[in-house]
């Protein structure tokens, strides 16, 4: 499983050193109009198939970047999670957070 | 210019999109289509949701290498980067798939029978947050490689 989670990791990260590589050298003037190029490039698909799935994704990254400036982002949607929730929530990104912490000291320490 | 306000005028503010959300938020797209990444239904946004964690991640490991901040702060840092993103997906896809799914069958069944979906809503619900959780987990474990590379 490790070797399988490895192998996806390299993967993505070729993944994103290709698309970095076109971003940089291409200098978009337009970064949405490169957004839904490399879209229907590297995921071969149609010019309206690759607008909505833009306009889904810029809509993922707009909504993490308000959030993230709120104080506690389940406060405004208080009502579509349980206190459970929340206690299993926050059990599980400890242990998530904790992992990705060692990770990053581990590299300082290489 | 225009034309992009109009696009996205679902969000009432100026939030200001950075290169790096774009091209993450393509990677991990990509990585969902290719099958890197098990569809489990979440919605797409989620994707760009992990494009924006991990720039913020990366930045924050950046700073950390180069000493501008210190290991309070990337812990910090990481800790609201993780949490942003999970409340951020899981709000998006509970809101997704419970409340249309809770209307349609709620109308079409007698009132009595109600409490039956709220509850069968609540389990989808909770299974929707630990879903949430695992995609973040797993677009860490799919960026790591990269930071790696990048800083170490």
């Amino acid at each position: 499983m490790e070797t399988r989670n490895n192998l996806f990791s390299e993967e993505i990260a070729e993944i994103i050193s290709e698309i970095s590589k076109d971003f940089i050298e291409s200098k978009p003037e337009d970064p949405i109009t490169w957004f839904k190029d490399v879209l229907k490039r590297e995921c071969m698909l149609s010019d309206e198939e690759a607008e909505l799935k833009a306009k889904e994704l810029i809509k993922g990254i707009l909504l993490y970047r308000k959030n993230k400036n709120l104080e506690d982002p389940m406060e405004q949607h208080k009502d579509k999670f349980s206190e459970e929730d929340k206690i299993a929530l926050k059990e599980q990104l400890e242990i998530i957070k904790n992992k990705i912490k060692e990770e990053v000291k581990s590299w300082k320490r290489e | 210019m225009e034309e992009r306000v109009e696009e996205f005028e679902y969000i009432n503010e100026d939030i200001e999109l950075k290169g790096e959300d774009l091209i993450n938020a393509v990677a991990y797209y990509k990585a969902k289509e290719a099958g890197l990444i098990e569809d489990t239904g979440i919605p797409d946004s989620s994707y760009g949701v992990l494009g924006a964690m991990a720039t913020d991640v990366m930045t924050a490991t950046r700073d950390y290498f180069e000493g501008k901040i210190n290991e309070e702060e990337l812990e910090s840092s990481i800790d609201r980067s993780l949490f942003t993103a999970v409340s951020t997906i899981a709000t998006t896809a509970i809101t997704a798939v419970t409340k249309p799914i809770g209307e349609f069958i709620k109308s079409k069944i007698p009132p009595v029978l109600h409490h039956v979906v709220d509850g069968a809503i609540t389990f989808v619900r909770e299974k929707l947050v630990k879903e949430a959780v695992r995609l973040v987990e797993k677009g860490w474990n799919l960026a790591k490689s990269f930071v790696k590379k990048i800083f170490a």
